[in-house]
């Protein structure tokens, strides 16, 4: 696959990579994508020999409500990130 | 008193922490042994929960004083690295998750907490779950304890090689596609991905949401009968979690003592001779237990791998989209946004991880999207009521679990096609959301050790294990 793909992949992935790498990645592609390709063959109306079972899937739902207590898990969780301030994460500028 | 682990089960070291043939205390003292004279060569532990074990064992002793005790409590278990245990480090063996701190305990340790089982420590893995082989992980391979110059399958490769060398009496491993299976087959033991819901996932760090679940390891069919039953149930939250009354729709009818041979599938599996040849005798061997073997005709399997292919790295692509840096995890500061991002991903996910988010997110790019993802959803409902149709007939399939048996270190690693192919006979299984177990079927002429899959229907775990009792008593 070209290089210049894999470049707006990266980009769009937000993955740092070199060149030589995209380069690797670019190449495993080929035979992967062709691998993965065979599914085109199957028709969408193959003929089953053990006949149609229908077996649609359900929805499951549950009620819109808070299930933990107020700031529960609050300290826990911003202690991991790299940057915080006054219960907000920190992060570069975004405008 | 020197315990023999290597026989040991469930029952009876549940029997002997009863009877006070020995206590806790002893029994988990004789695995930390055992771990500290291999796990340096193994690499089977990432870290052993050292100042979380005492507290633990005081739980199950008294349980076992209090009458309370169950079955589990006091079994020494090792977890993969991608479960949440409150207050341990969970990596998935991933240098983006290097510092990343459980908050909360998973639903499976929960429950196994209720029973007061001894977690000794957290196993290597595959990064982030990617991998056949337990060698993309960031901390360095595990080695296969049957031959140490070959790989123990993956990726739940610590977890199998903590059992199959004696440094746990169970284990927990997940699967996407095979990672619970593969490396026990190619490690000589029991393991199942049971039905997609019967476990539920909350807790587990995520790689492909539609696919993944928690499996029991462990050297005998009741010993992963007796974990399974354990870790199961319904939990609110995963909206996956299938409910007691929903099981309900799936009864536990009679065995017809028919199983399938998909021939047509194991003919394009590029199976090695040896593997094919004890597949045959496994096949003769449920044949005196009584089993009807018969072949069974797929148009569909044949296509699951390709669609696995295709559907896990579309998921992978967003699931792992939340590690960015900012949050929790590893972090590579930059001078603006974007670069906190980029720097922060590209340093900290594994190789082969970021090959499968950018697969996934070519996959799931306009122009692709129809071709490859819409077409994969389609064949994957098609390969799912395909086996549905197949098991009004059969109780249950069997294939061999790999293609092969444990491939020597570095073989694989330079080319990701013959890696994948490991997954080939698990693919339908996750795609199905069905039972699959593997259980050993005897060794090369080297020793190394050979796994019988058998898939079963929605929530028939227990044919899984009938099946597998009968065979288990043959081999």
């Amino acid at each position: 696959m070209d290089i210049e793909v894999i470049k707006k992949l990266a980009l769009m992935a937000r993955i740092d990579m070199d060149e030589k790498e995209m380069k690797e990645i670019g190449d495993s592609f080929g035979p992967i994508l062709s691998y993965v390709g065979q599914i085109q063959e199957v028709s969408e109306t193959l003929d089953m020999e053990h006949g149609e079972v229908t077996d649609e899937p359900i929805n499951i739902l549950r009620e819109d409500i808070v299930t933990n207590k107020a700031s529960e898990y609050t300290d826990k969780i911003l202690k991991q990130a790299p940057a915080r301030e006054n219960g907000f994460l920190k992060v570069k500028q975004i405008l | 008193m020197k315990i023999d682990l290597k026989d040991l089960s469930i029952e009876k070291a549940h029997n002997s922490l009863k009877n006070g043939e020995y206590k806790v205390s002893e029994l988990v003292d004789a695995y930390l042994e055992v771990i500290k004279e291999k796990n340096e060569e193994l690499n089977a532990y990432l870290e052993i929960f050292k100042d979380d074990i005492e507290p633990q064992v005081k739980i199950a002793e008294e349980m076992f004083k209090n009458g309370t005790a169950t079955k589990m409590t006091g079994i020494p278990i090792a977890i993969k690295d991608n479960i949440l245990f409150e207050g341990h480090i969970a990596s998935a063996a991933s240098k983006i998750l290097e510092s990343h701190r459980a908050v909360y305990d998973s639903f499976v340790i929960m429950k196994l907490k209720k029973e007061g089982v001894v977690i000794l420590g957290r196993t290597n893995m595959d990064d982030s779950a990617m991998g056949s082989s337990t060698e993309t992980s960031a901390y360095g391979v595990t080695r296969n304890p049957f031959d140490t110059t070959r790989v123990p399958g993956g990726s739940s490769g610590g977890s199998a090689v903590a059992v199959a060398a004696n440094m746990a009496l169970v284990s927990l491993g997940t699967e996407t596609c095979g990672s619970v299976r593969q490396p026990s087959s190619f490690c000589g033991l029991v393991g199942m991905k049971p039905t997609y819901g019967a476990v539920s996932r909350n807790g587990i760090i995520a790689m492909g949401s539609s696919l993944d679940q928690v499996g029991p390891m462990g050297k005998t069919i009741e010993d992963v009968e007796i974990l399974y039953n354990s870790i199961c149930g319904k939990d609110a939250l995963d909206s996956t979690s299938l409910t007691d009354e929903f099981k309900l729709g799936f009864p536990k009818t009679p065995l017809k003592k028919r199983i399938g041979v998909p021939r047509d599938f194991l003919n394009g599996g590029g199976i090695d001779e040896v593997v094919i040849k004890n597949f045959e005798e496994s096949c003769e061997k449920l044949k005196k237990a009584g089993y009807e073997i018969v072949d069974v005709h797929s148009k569909t399997m044949q296509y699951s791998l390709a669609v696995y292919y295709i559907i896990m790295p579309a998921e992978v692509s967003s699931n792992l989209a939340r590690y960015d840096g900012m949050r929790y995890g590893f972090s590579q500061d930059a001078p603006d946004l974007y670069g906190v991002y980029s720097k922060s991903k590209g340093g900290g996910y594994g190789k082969e991880v970021r090959r499968r988010i950018l697969l996934g997110t070519y996959i799931l790019s306009h122009g692709y999207y129809d071709a490859y993802y819409n077409k994969a959803i389609n064949v994957r409902d098609m390969i799912a009521k395909e086996l549905l149709s197949i098991f009004e007939e059969v109780d249950a399939i069997i294939t061999p679990t790999v293609p092969f048996p444990a491939f020597k270190l570095g073989d694989k690693m330079n080319d990701p096609m013959s890696m994948y192919m490991c997954d080939i006979f698990s693919a339908p299984a996750n795609l199905a959301g069905i039972p699959a177990i593997s259980i050993p079927s005897g060794n090369t002429k080297d020793g190394l050790p050979l796994g019988l899959q058998i898939t079963a229907p929605y929530l028939r775990e227990d044919v899984l294990f009938t099946i597998g009792k009968d065979f288990e008593k043959l081999v």
